[in-house]
């Protein structure tokens, strides 16, 4: 597949074959609001056996995956990573991918997430400004229980919710997006007592460090459980959803299914249209799945004979230099591997976790 | 390092002798080969070790060994220790090369001779904790290792031990095949456990777990689990010593709660014991508001949760206590400000069962549980929605303990136990009380006390596109259809004999069908029977709540002139039609009623061959608007059809086809000249509004107008309703289903039933299954064509007040509306109603309000005040007149 032009503006999201149908949902999306963009699929992923993978991502003008980044020693560097953490560290690169070919302004979205309005009023302020945020959260919470939720979560997660950047291919943004793409490659891990978390943490410092820096504080973007609490969503009377009088932009449909679920109902409490969209998610993301993805698949899952590779095993691997520099294929199964290894230094590494638990 | 004989030297280095095994690495200096080692145990020779695992860390460390070594870094060796070490006495290891000479790897960087000795413990204890949900819920495994005997224990006896103090015992015999199939031990070696609160106490604690007899710590570290806070009781203001004056100064001992009489049904005053011409002069008397304790004996329910949960609902009280203008609440008939204000003897009923403040004395109930639960649970609602309790004489905190939460029993009206207990899996697993656990740390921990969205959210959950409501059901697998000879001399002689043919069509065969429309249509055939017109009525043989699609059949059910006479298609129609041209002076009438279930361009064909002079499309619902035909956005909320591609269509389960539905209409309106004819004025406003359907004009023509007849006067004074028996008469009328607002009347009666002052009834067809209540008496009626009172009739027997018409969206008639008016009693409906408002509003004959405004009026008694305000200006009633639809239109056409 190839692009339709350079000098456009380019919108990308990263995944895995298992959040298929939610970026499927973002493209469909984005056609319906920004029908002119480039969209970008940076998959991290190898398909599931006897799947078409072009056919699978044919709603993406174009695919790039890590080998396609000019990273050193990708399989290596990318076995150190679970699958979010895979997922965020090529984020960086690809955006100074795509500046390089020229795109005037890039967008970042996460597969989980659905624009309703076209994002016009952000890309007008990067006519501008060069890098455009959004915070988690932009109001203050008023409860012991929403602030440690929130607040403090963010303190420990990051500032800025990085399933959402964008910037215009300006110095400002060439020296972002390089500089962003060099923490990550260095380390994108959830290791939160480390002052890291994935590709997101970091970008607290972006303020300081950068300028041209615009923190979208337009309450329709970038919605989700995390700032419900202080934002309250409605039909007006021309049936367009509005946050806080303003038109819902885009939602976030974090870890749906999940805990996602749980904070969600804990903070639109009474919000019916909240539930409304977050229910509407759900029938999306039936209608768009693709038949053949096992459930949690990822290629990059399990070593080459199928065993699951526990995230002992990719943390040890980043920890240790000489692993990292001895084992080229730590994928690898049989005699030599990695995995070989694991059997006979760390064997305790090998034995599942508790009941619920699964590979990373 | 030492050298070997004759080949390369020998390097190497033991790295660790631990009871895990013998480690380190070793390789011959220009050796392709991996070096081969002999252990030997206090001498004697017991394995041979080859030193060919990856060292990929003395690779990277050590360019010595990289220059040296012929196989790469394929030179690590680790191996077990026999089990004859673990006896606890100390040994002597060797590892020798093969040539029997000794490798003296031991000695690297000692002197030489030095020998290691090491005793090894006979037990070891191998074992994981792991914490999830922040040491809410712990899982685990542990297996003691026998290693001189060689055996491996399961379903061990476990102590895990408190940093406060106190200790719990459990089992770890839970099936673990991924432990058993790693270590080569039983499967019963695992554990799932709750932490208990007298484990974490106020302040949280650690824990840590030892396998006993041996008392082996095997958790790596103490396991952090969280706090319960326990709940500060509120201390209220002393109450003012008139209302109070033992309880609040001598904290005594409430009564023993097992008989507690004073918590028992009320003895309330029979009817013959207030003669009603005496009861409006009869001081307040005791009523049933004596079923909940005096204000001194009730527990204290924490103001701070009741006005947490209830917030939108007292926010809206106030508002309309304040401002008597709120245009929330419309009503005609009586002056505005008649509804706001109550009567002494009312405001002081609401006030004896309002929660009061009071402290249980210390040591009443004999645990803390038992002390926090008593201190929130609203005994009187308890003892109001849950009748058998009351009835069997329990202590509600009592049941609700023992019994009532495993029931599924809500403490309060705020609490839902089922929801807490589903919403939080950990509460549930640990088997404590959820209320309990709320009042505990629930709270202050962001756990919900109730499902937060209600019966609307529910719908929301469950709403599915109409074409995936219809899947399950059940389908003809073959239709027998008339022969077309048959049908087209059935047809040409029914129309020789008449002045024309009406043809209808409908989504349900009317003749089978029950219900409103079902019985217009049934008006409208037996009034065209009576101007000599036949009528032939078309419904699917397979009905949906969409529009067929290519597909289908296109096979009808046929009723000519009130009879069912057999299937034919549309095409098989049509092509009689075609044949039977129309003769000089017949009328040849077409009216749709509904089109659910036809495909549209077939029954478009038709029409064409049929010919009618007049064309009539009824609004008996939206489904000219919108796939969902009653306008519900994910049947939860009044959309008004708004544009196909907004936002409310996009996320609507019915908004996905709706485009293709209108482009199907458009299709049939542009071929068909339609008089579009609502039976409402509300109706054809939102219809005209919302629709760019082409059509010849549009009209309201009603099913029926009420005939004033009489105007009820009750044998009872208004000011006793609302005292003793006579209680204010509240019905719900119809299928209790959401969009009739059945869980609003179901909130109203759990809300109220305690006030004392209603009594409530459902109205409903026999075949309908409801639920049993206890607070609500079921009356089954049944409309026919031939009772068509028969709703009414029940209404007037029954003295019904008030007719509760809670519908969510704009009935485009309503007929319940008129049965309700006919029987003399008024109506309270939501804004959103559609002809149930304009009509209550028209007439003067009830409340148009908000939910949350109509549950004030209850709830504050100020409905009694109504009722009373009603009752003495006499209300009026009458019998319908009903119109017969198409038929009585085309009088009202010529006539016009």
């Amino acid at each position: 597949m190839s692009a339709r032009s350079a000098g456009r503006i380019a919108c990308y999201t990263s995944f895995s074959y298992a959040y298929l149908s939610r970026a499927r949902i973002l493209v469909a999306s984005l056609r319906r609001h920004h029908p002119d963009w480039e969209l970008w699929a940076l998959m991290i992923d190898e398909p599931p056996e006897g799947m078409d993978e072009a056919a699978a991502l044919a709603e993406f003008d174009g695919v790039v995956k890590p080998a396609d980044l000019n990273l050193t020693r990708t399989e290596a560097w990318l076995f150190k990573h679970d699958v979010v953490e895979a997922c965020t560290a090529v984020k960086g690169a690809m955006m100074a991918h795509l500046l390089a070919r020229g795109a005037a302004k890039v967008v970042y979205f996460d597969p989980d997430i659905a624009v309703f309005h076209p994002i016009t009023d952000i890309l007008e302020k990067l006519d501008t400004f060069s890098i455009a945020l959004t915070p988690h959260q932009i109001a203050p919470n008023l409860t012991d229980a929403a602030v440690r939720d929130n607040e403090i979560t963010s303190l420990l997660y990051g500032v800025f919710n990085l399933g959402f950047a964008a910037v215009r291919n300006d110095a400002n943004g060439r020296d972002f997006a390089a500089w962003w793409a060099t923490q990550l490659y260095r380390a994108c891990y959830d290791e939160v007592a480390s002052g890291i978390f994935t590709d997101q943490k970091y970008c607290d410092l972006v303020p300081a460090l950068f300028d041209g820096v615009t923190v979208i504080r337009d309450p329709g973007c970038n919605v989700a459980s995390w700032n419900l609490s202080r934002r309250a969503i409605r039909f007006d009377t021309q049936a367009r959803l509005v946050v806080n009088g303003s038109p819902l932009k885009f939602y976030h449909f974090t870890k749906i299914g999940g805990v996602g679920d749980l904070m969600t109902e804990r903070y639109a409490g009474a919000n019916l249209e909240v539930f409304e969209i977050w229910q509407w998610y759900k029938r999306q993301v039936v209608a768009k799945s693709v038949p053949g993805i096992p459930k949690r698949y990822w290629h990059y899952g399990n070593f080459a004979d199928g065993t699951p590779i526990p995230k002992e095993a990719r943390v040890l691997f980043r920890r240790r230099a000489d692993l990292y520099a001895y084992f080229d294929h730590p994928f690898a199964a049989g005699e030599g591997s990695y995995l070989a290894w694991l059997g006979r230094e760390h064997p305790e590494m090998l034995i599942p976790e508790a009941a619920g638990s699964q590979a990373a | 390092m030492s050298s070997g004989a004759g080949q390369g030297r020998i390097r190497g280095f033991i790295e660790a002798v631990t009871d895990g095994g013998i480690a380190g690495w070793a390789f011959r200096e220009g050796d392709e080969a991996p070096l081969v080692l002999r252990l030997s145990v206090d001498g004697l020779p017991c394995a041979d070790i080859t030193c060919d695992a990856e060292r990929p860390d003395v690779w990277a460390a050590r360019a010595d060994v990289r220059e040296a070594s012929g196989h790469g870094a394929r030179l690590g060796f680790r191996a077990a220790l026999p089990p004859s070490c673990f006896d606890g006495m100390e040994h002597r290891f060797d590892l020798l090369v093969e040539t029997g000479e000794s490798a003296g790897l031991a000695t690297i960087g000692r002197p030489a001779g030095w020998i290691r000795q090491f005793s090894f413990p006979r037990i070891a204890v191998l074992g994981r904790v792991e914490p999830v949900e922040n040491g809410a819920l712990i899982f685990g495994w542990v297996v003691v290792v026998d290693r001189l005997e060689g055996r491996k224990r399961t379903a061990n006896e476990v102590d895990v031990h408190s940093s406060n103090g106190t200790r719990v015992a459990l089992t770890a015999g839970m099936r673990r095949p991924d432990v058993a199939a790693a270590l080569g031990c039983g499967e019963d070696c695992g554990f799932r456990f709750v932490p208990p609160p007298t484990l974490s106490g106020p302040e949280g604690a650690t824990l840590t777990f030892r396998v006993m007899p041996e008392d082996i710590d095997f958790a790596p570290h103490p396991i952090a689990i969280p706090p319960f806070v326990p709940v500060e009781p509120r201390i209220e203001p002393e109450p003012p010593p008139a209302a109070e004056p033992e309880i609040a100064a001598t904290p005594e001992p409430l009564p023993e709660p097992a008989p507690e009489p004073e918590l028992g049904p009320p003895p309330e005053p029979g009817p013959e014991e207030v003669p009603p011409e005496a009861a409006a002069e009869m001081p307040p008397e005791p009523d049933s508001s004596a079923a909940v304790p005096a204000a001194d004996e009730m527990p204290d329910v924490a103001a701070d949760i009741i006005a947490g949960t209830s917030l939108e609902d007292t926010e809206a009280a106030a508002a309309l206590q304040a401002d008597p203008d709120d245009p929330r609440l419309q009503f005609t008939g009586l002056p505005r400000r008649a509804l706001f204000g109550i009567a002494a003897e009312l405001a002081e009923k609401r006030a004896a069962v309002a929660p009061k403040p009071i402290k249980i004395p210390e040591g009443y109930y004999g645990t803390a549980v038992e002390q926090t639960v008593a201190e929130a649970l609203d005994r009187a609602f308890y003892l109001a929605t849950y009748r058998d309790v009351a009835e069997a004489g329990f202590d509600p905190v009592t049941h609700y303990l023992s019994a009532g939460w495993r029931e599924g029993r809500m403490p309060a009206p705020w609490f839902d136990t089922n929801h807490y207990l589903n919403a939080n899996p950990d509460v549930r697993d640990a088997g404590v009380n959820p209320f309990w656990h709320y009042l505990l740390s629930g709270r202050t921990e962001g756990r919900l006390p109730s499902r937060p969205g209600g019966f609307r959210r529910d719908a929301i959950e469950s709403a599915v596109a109409p074409e995936l409501r219809t899947a399950d059901w059940v389908r003809p697998t073959a239709v027998l259809k008339l022969l077309n000879d048959h049908l087209e001399r059935r047809l040409r002689i029914t129309i020789a004999a008449a002045k024309g043919i009406v043809i209808s069509v409908s989504h349900d065969h009317y003749l089978t069908s029950t219900g409103g429309v079902q019985l217009f249509i049934g008006d409208e055939q037996a009034a065209f029977a009576r101007k000599g017109l036949a009528y032939l009525n078309l419904s699917p043989t397979e009905p949906d709540l969409v529009f067929a699609g290519d597909g289908c059949t296109g096979m009808m059910r046929l009723a000519l002139d009130g009879e069912s006479i057999g299937n034919a298609s549309y095409e098989d129609l049509a092509a009689i039609f075609a044949g039977l041209q129309t003769r000089p002076g017949e009328t040849r009438i077409f009216a749709v009623h509904c089109l659910l279930g036809h495909h549209l361009a077939r029954l478009t064909a038709l029409h064409a061959a049929f010919a009618p002079q007049a064309n009539f499309f009824w609004l008996h619902d939206y489904s000219a608007l919108c796939p969902g035909f009653n306008l519900l956005r994910n049947d939860v909320a009044f959309c008004g059809a708004p544009e196909e591609s907004s936002d409310a269509c996009l996320v609507c389960v019915y908004g996905e086809r709706r485009a293709a539905h209108l482009a199907q209409l458009d299709a049939m309106f542009s071929a068909i000249p339609f008089t579009v004819v609502a039976p409402s004025q509300p109706a054809l406003d939102i219809w005209q509004r919302a629709s760019r359907l082409p059509h010849d004009r549009a009209l309201v023509h009603p099913h029926c107008v009420l005939e004033q007849v009489s105007t009820r006067s009750r044998t009872l004074p208004a000011q006793a309703f609302g005292r003793g028996q006579n209680k204010v008469r509240i019905a719900f009328t119809g299928y209790p289903v959401n969009h009739k607002g059945w869980p609003i009347f179901l909130d109203l009666v759990r809300r109220t039933s305690h006030l004392g002052c209603y009594q409530f009834f459902h109205f409903v067809n026999p075949d309908a299954t409801v639920p049993a209540l206890t607070t609500v008496q079921r009356v089954d009626v049944k409309v026919a064509a031939d009772h068509r009172d028969a709703m009414a009739a029940a209404l007037i027997a029954h003295e019904i007040d008030i007719v509760l018409i809670l519908a969510a969206w704009p009935e485009t008639f309503s007929y319940v509306t008129y049965e309700a008016l006919a029987a003399h009693a008024d109506i309270i409906t939501l804004p959103d109603s559609g002809n149930v408002a304009a009509v209550v509003l028209k007439e003067g004959r009830g409340i148009v309000a908000e939910e949350a405004a109509i549950m004030d009026l209850f709830e504050s008694l100020r409905l009694v005040e109504y009722v009373r305000l009603r009752s003495a200006q006499g209300i009026p009633g009458g019998k319908l007149v009903h119109t017969g639809t198409t038929a009585t239109l085309l009088d009202a056409e010529m006539a016009a």
